[in-house]
């Protein structure tokens, strides 16, 4: 996160732009938005005299180096543009003085352009402007700026005959404006969100939805401002939290409005806004570790097919939670198995399989320490010949002849004996992703009858969830030698951050350990009924995992019930080809598979109601898990 | 010293035009493109010298332009400027100079539209900010009152109630204001559906008659007391109407001028409009709009031109006279109304 809060000022009138942008900067701020045409001057294009007038559009854009409309003048549109008017007269000359405006300001080369919707009404509006971005090679964005209320709910009750507080009012949702925008533009990533904070606020689950678009800045206008005891603005604690809630995306604040404190100066407003910054919480230890990673798509690792590097072993060794609940839950298995009037004369055999660089070697000789029992073997099955290059330096120099390394695929491995405890971490992000079930199933030969698996279940979980920005990453995601589809048609594993999920997430698919099942089948099928709280779009589907390591120790990422500070694994996430807008109260029905055959397995996935999707993935065409 | 006060040129976009008790003439300009967006006023004791810079009496450059002004008496004008300020200038040393009394820096957004009470005991402003505002003579603020949700384009205070005020939005609504309610407002209703109103203006011999013009062209003239719900509706212009006024000493003649270039006058009573004259003089949008006299119009454009019109009494015969910058040009009287 910058150390610093980026913040601008707007500007509705600019009479002299060199000391405008001077004074903005004199007063602390990064950037100014300003209008690109005065505010006040209507042009005429259809008829009447007025449609050859003459002199400039605008000032010239000698006015400023181009250094500075390219990083400190963001372009406002004039407010006369009516492009959905119902009036003939009033949309043409509306699109016609818009377009002028666009074809200026790209000209300038402004960062990015700021454009007002104002109502539900901007069809006409998003056509034009898609009009300008597919004709302008200019790399700028465009930041659509919606209140989080409306105008006609903010307005005082003055009118005659209307009360207060209304019992059950009902306010316009403005997040449909921008679902209708953005959705008429494609949700191109040239459009930014400019959110203006309203007096109200609404709702803590319309604000939840906010946080799932691609927030840029936020508008914060004086008027919002209290005044403290010192004679200082500052903002209420609703206010103040709603800010450091959307501070969470690294959003820029503009603030807006008349100066209502000149005896402090306008540098106070700026000061103030920093300093919520600055005073933001530090983040939890997941969240300082996932820096950079938000919203960016991984796909699964596949350590069955692919030999994992040094890099990736050293970075998931440093989870301070995993290996401390996994010594945990072999320290209870290790009891359980051992009475303490055997401690000294039954000795047990553990096995890890997968034992990569050793983190679980040392796990189990740690807690056969702590619970004071005895081992005859520690079997380390490794199938990466590079990490067995460290297991055996490890042995030599600190294990001893207790630990035997194998450098074989465990599934192939023909134990010379069998164990009391096969401990494995082949766990994905959807728990079984990384084929945990197939592994163990094949390792389970050499568990004595009453052994133990750790872990002995996991279970997968699944929500619907909302992020235009996520649905972006996995458009532009696509390999230009595969179809079109593939880039929907695998999970990724992803810092979900710029998201929303729409429902409680939940349980898909379980395994247990070890599976004393007569006809080891791992085919799975599963169909998911979730509630809709509100109006949404959904993009995909976020997968989770738990699983019980031993008895009472468990791992999880569940977002409910997730192991506080252990960052191995970031959500698993399913797209859907096409997004769907779901109005609150639908039931969403999404069904999912897991499909195995000798040589891989795959997932297959969809939305049944309430609009049928094709099959994501079917036959595994896009992607598939080999054994 | 009134040498310097006086800027040097004259801004282009003439917004405003308004006569005082004295018979002068109160120019606002505006720069609305160019490297500066600034703005000015001027005023002439004689009106026909306008908008001539070195005939003026005093004349003062604006920290930005001027949408709107009104006089408060002989020698004091309120001005709302495009930074969202008001400010009461005051007309000094013999008519030499413009001194500011006040000024005020409130509204969020540019002054759209500024009116003085009947008594002068209240200034009322209205904003591209969405608010009204009431103030004090002094420019202390006494209310705020959001009650539309788009642009506020107009306000005007009764000719004769000093509560009471009218205004009109983008959002589509009329409201008739009395600031000494707590629930002040109440909606007069929609003249033509689908447009906006865009200027209204009080009627001045009758009670409860106003006319309010939109951003369509048309014109209605209607009557507040909810038992008269016959409306008189004509279209005289194609575009934004950006300015009405009401002959003071012939109260019946209703001027109009518009984003069409036109300015129009019609004769109006309880029953019907008929267009008496019609101009299209202006090359540009018309948006300063004052009677002189009851039969002298001045019109003040982006064009950067005023134009006097000679309104005939008669009202259908005589070509009338109009005056272009000092020039005399024969304009078209139409004999009916042409809509």
């Amino acid at each position: 996160m910058p150390s610093r809060l980026s913040c601008g000022r707007e500007f509705h009138c600019v009479p002299d732009v060199n000391s405008v942008l001077e004074w903005t900067c004199k007063s602390g701020f990064d950037f100014s938005c300003m209008p690109i045409v005065h505010p006040r001057l209507k042009r005429e294009f259809l008829e009447n005299a007025a449609k050859n007038r003459g002199g400039p559009l605008t000032r010239s854009d000698l006015c400023l180096p181009c250094g500075d409309w390219n990083n400190l003048v963001v372009g406002k549109v004039s407010p006369w543009l009516k492009l959905d008017s119902p009036h003939h007269h009033v949309r043409r000359t509306s699109e016609l003085g818009l377009k002028q405006e666009l074809s200026f300001a790209a000209h300038l080369g402004m960062p990015a352009v700021m454009i007002p919707v104002n109502n539900a009404n901007c069809c006409n509006l998003a056509r034009a402007l898609n009009e300008h971005i597919l004709s302008s090679y200019v790399p700028q964005q465009y930041w659509i700026h919606i209140p989080l209320m409306s105008a006609s709910d903010m307005a005082d009750k003055l009118f005659k005959g209307e009360d207060d507080a209304m019992e059950g009012e009902t306010f316009e949702d403005t997040w449909q404006w921008w679902n209708i925008f953005r959705t008429l533009c494609d949700s191109t990533r040239k459009l930014d969100l400019v959110l203006e904070l309203t007096a109200d606020i609404p709702a803590e689950a319309m604000i939840e939805r906010w946080l799932s678009e691609p927030l840029k800045a936020i508008l914060v206008s004086t008027k919002l401002f209290l005044t403290n005891k010192k004679g200082y603005p500052v903002l209420s604690k609703p206010h103040q939290n709603l800010i450091r809630k959307l501070f969470k995306l690294d959003v820029q604040v503009i603030l807006t409005g008349v100066d209502r404190h000149p005896e402090k100066g306008i540098r106070c407003y700026q000061q103030y806004l920093d300093h919520l910054w600055q005073t933001q919480e530090p983040p939890d230890p997941v969240t300082e570790f996932s820096k950079g990673f938000e919203d960016f798509l991984q796909c699964p690792l596949q350590p069955l097919m692919d030999n994992l590097e040094s890099h990736t072993y050293e970075v998931f060794e440093k989870d301070p939670v995993k290996y401390s609940e996994y010594q945990r839950a072999i320290f209870t298995a290790v009891i359980d198995k051992v009475p303490e009037a055997e401690k000294d004369t039954k000795e047990l055999i553990l096995m890890v399989v997968g034992a990569g660089r050793g983190p679980l070697v040392r796990a189990a000789i740690t807690a056969l320490k702590q619970a004071n029992r005895k081992a005859k073997k520690i079997y380390a099955v490794e199938k990466n010949p590079n990490a067995v290059v460290t297991l055996e330096n490890m042995r030599d120099e600190m294990w001893g002849p207790l630990v035997e390394v194998v450098s074989c695929d465990m599934r192939n491995w023909d134990a010379p004996e069998k164990c009391d405890i096969l401990i494995s971490e082949l766990l994905g992000s959807f728990g079984d992703n990384e084929l945990s079930p197939e592994c163990l199933d094949g390792a389970q030969r050499f568990l004595k009858d009453d052994g133990i698996s750790i872990p002995s279940d996991y279970t997968s979980y699944m929500a619907p969830l909302q992020s235009a920005r996520l649905y972006n990453e996995f458009r532009v995601n696509k390999d230009k030698d595969k179809p079109a589809e593939s880039s929907f048609e695998m999970p990724y594993v992803v810092r979900l951050h710029n998201c929303q999920m729409l429902a409680e997430p939940q349980k898909v698919f379980q395994f247990h350990h070890p599976n004393r099942d007569a006809f080891i089948d791992n085919n799975r099928y599963k169909s998911m009924t979730f509630d809709i709280a509100e109006d949404c779009v959904i993009h995909g589907l976020a997968g989770y995992f738990d699983t019980v390591l031993y008895k009472d120790v468990t791992l999880s990422i569940l977002p409910s019930t997730h192991s506080p500070g252990m960052f191995s694994w970031f959500p698993i996430l399913f797209p859907l080809r096409t997004p769907t807008y779901v109005t609150k109260g639908t039931k969403v029905v999404i069904d999912i598979w897991r499909r195995v055959t000798e040589k891989n397995v795959w997932y297959e996935w969809t939305m049944v109601r309430p609009q049928p999707l094709p099959l994501h993935n079917p036959k595994g065409r896009s992607y598939t898990i080999g054994l | 010293m009134m040498e310097d006060q006086v800027p040097a040129s004259m801004d282009k976009h003439l917004d405003v035009l308004q006569i005082n008790g004295n018979g002068g003439l109160l120019l606002g300009a505006s720069s609305l493109t160019g490297r500066y967006w600034l703005g000015s006023l001027w005023y002439y004791t004689n009106p026909e010298r306008a908008p001539e810079v070195d005939k003026c009496t005093a004349g003062v450059q604006l920290e930005a332009g001027v949408r709107d002004a009104s006089w408060v008496d002989t020698q004091r004008v309120l001005v709302g400027l495009d930074t969202g300020g008001a400010a009461l200038w005051e007309l000094q040393d013999e008519n030499k100079l413009f001194g500011m009394i006040s000024s005020a820096n409130e509204h969020d957004n540019m002054v759209s539209s500024v009116s003085v009470n009947s008594d002068a005991s209240q200034f009322v402003t209205a904003s591209y900010d969405h608010t009204i505002k009431v103030w004090n003579p002094d420019l202390t603020s006494l209310y705020t009152y959001k009650a539309h949700s788009d642009i506020v384009w107009d306000v005007q205070c009764h000719p004769t109630e000093p509560a009471l005020f009218l205004s009109c939005s983008q959002d589509g609504k009329t409201v008739l204001w009395d600031s000494r309610e707590s629930k002040p407002a109440t909606l007069i209703g929609k003249c033509t559906p689908g447009f906006s109103p865009t200027c209204v203006r009080w009627q001045p011999s009758a009670r409860n008659m106003y006319a309010v013009g939109d951003e369509g062209g048309n014109i209605c003239l209607q009557d507040l007391r909810a038992v008269v719900e016959k409306t008189v509706t004509y279209q005289p212009h194609n575009r934004f109407v950006t300015r009405l006024a009401f002959s003071p000493e012939r109260p019946n003649l209703l001027a109009s001028v518009s984003e069409d270039c036109g300015t129009v006058v019609a004769t109006t009573n309880a029953s019907s409009a008929d267009v008496l004259y019609k101009s299209t003089g202006h090359t540009d949008f018309v948006c300063g709009l004052a009677w002189q006299t009851g039969d002298r119009l001045l019109t003040s454009s982006w064009d950067g031109r005023i134009i006097q019109h000679v309104i005939g009494t008669s009202g259908v015969n005589g070509g009338p006279e109009v005056k272009v910058n000092g020039d005399i040009e024969v304009d078209e009287q139409p004999g009916s109304n042409p809509s």
